[in-house]
């Protein structure tokens, strides 16, 4: 018997009972979310509230109105508990969507401009990125210049993917999209921005 | 380029992925305070919801009581069956117990006739013409009819109705006692005040209400 096998064998087994205990963990506090335990409450936005905040704060602008949304977010959440299904989404991304809509609506009271997520966006591949003739950490810099001057919309996009490391499905599932939409717009994204870093250097 | 495609090549763009750190580690820091806020916020929300939920439950067990309440008191199919039974039996007893006298006091009539009869065998009187004493005819019960009142509901229908009926009555009895009573007063203090009976005399008012002339020296009433 080969040792790498047993190795691997033993290294599947811990990883799995790691799997279930984390599974068990999980449903463990959603039933005690569910069953309107203040202790799982708290829980729920010491580990979720800074990611619901970012994406809040990214989205409105705003500090104040952030942290009303946010409170609107939670309270939407905490009450509603039971209508959430983990074999559709997982928590986060459900806070996630709850988040997403809840600023929507809040720059759509304020009559805010925001661009949505077309689904009859055309779905072309972004393959011609203009070509940088910068060092790694000059290019960083440029691209965070450019950032800044991308709709609210783009930016949350970006967000999600790099930072939160959110799947085009999740990202489709918050914004209630497709993920081939989300794709094909986080290339056009990709590619606005080495766009803007050209017109950058030739300035 | 499908799905997978796009997404690797997107996700392997490490110049973007650091310029994105770096710009959300420029964002806003996480107020303190806020999540004890939205706290409070659950438990206002948690109290309306109990809130709610308690008011809801109260008039449900109200309405509920109501509507049983409604349902004994109010006359329906079954009970108007029943209480028409129950008039019918009272009335059957009633007719039975009026046959019984009847046929009782027959009985006594006969046995008065007989004893008569006999004397005027013994005094040679002329024989009185025994007057044939019909037997007692079943009278149809009267309670069969029925007696509306104003408002068309059968007086009969249900003990509950004769109830209000017997009641209604007593208060019409006490307003027309009461109206007997005021102009029976009126009269008497008109009389007295035209034509006192004498010095001593005076108006006086029971306990009841009822207005007399009473003669103070002799401690009388005086009948007007």
């Amino acid at each position: 018997m080969n040792p790498c096998n047993v190795l691997g064998f033993f290294v599947y087994i811990r990883v799995e009972g790691i799997r279930k205990f984390m599974e068990r963990e999980t449903n463990e506090f959603i039933n005690d979310l569910r069953r309107r335990k203040p202790a799982a409450q708290r829980r729920l936005l010491a580990d979720y509230g800074p990611m619901v905040f970012r994406l809040v704060m990214r989205m409105v602008g705003q500090t104040e109105d952030a942290e009303e949304v946010y409170q609107d977010v939670f309270v939407k959440a905490l009450t509603r508990i039971s209508s959430f299904d983990e074999r559709k989404a997982s928590l986060a991304t459900w806070l996630s969507r709850i988040a997403y809509n809840e600023s929507v609506n809040h720059i759509r009271s304020r009559r805010m401009d925001f661009v949505l997520i077309d689904d009859n966006e055309m779905e072309t591949a972004v393959e011609d990125i203009p070509s940088v003739n910068h060092d790694n950490e000059q290019v960083v810099l440029l691209l965070e210049q450019a950032m800044a001057l991308l709709p609210t919309a783009e930016q949350m996009l970006l967000s999600l993917f790099y930072y939160e490391n959110r799947s085009l499905q999740e990202i489709a599932y918050i914004t209630d999209s497709k993920p081939t939409t989300i794709g094909s717009r986080l290339s056009r994204i990709r590619k606005k921005l080495y766009g803007l870093i050209q017109q950058f250097s030739e300035q | 380029m499908n799905d997978n495609d796009i997404n690797n090549k997107l996700r392997h763009d490490a110049q973007l992925r650091e310029a994105v750190w770096r710009h959300e580690q420029q964002s806003s820091p996480f107020p303190t305070g806020l999540n004890e806020r939205v706290m409070q916020e659950v438990g206002k929300s948690e109290q309306n919801r109990r809130r709610t939920r308690h008011r809801v439950g109260m008039m449900l067990a109200l309405t509920s009581a109501a509507a049983c309440l409604l349902l004994f008191l109010l006359p329906h199919g079954g009970s108007t069956k029943e209480a028409v039974e129950e008039t019918k039996t009272i009335v059957e007893t009633m007719t039975e117990t009026k046959t019984i006298a009847k046929t009782e006091v027959m009985a006594l009539v006969e046995e008065k006739e007989s004893v008569d009869l006999h004397k005027s065998v013994v005094g040679k009187k002329p024989r009185k013409k025994v007057r044939k004493i019909e037997p007692a005819i079943e009278t149809k019960p009267v309670a069969q009819e029925q007696y509306a009142d104003t408002l068309g509901n059968h007086i009969f229908q249900s003990p509950e109705n004769v109830l209000i009926a017997m009641k209604m009555l007593e208060e019409c009895d006490a307003v027309i006692r009461n109206e007997l009573q005021e102009v029976r007063n009126n009269v008497i203090d008109a009389t007295f005040r035209v034509a006192p009976p004498s010095g001593s005399a005076i108006l006086v008012k029971d306990i009841s209400g009822d207005l007399d002339v009473v003669d103070r020296e002799r401690q009388r009433i005086i009948e007007l």
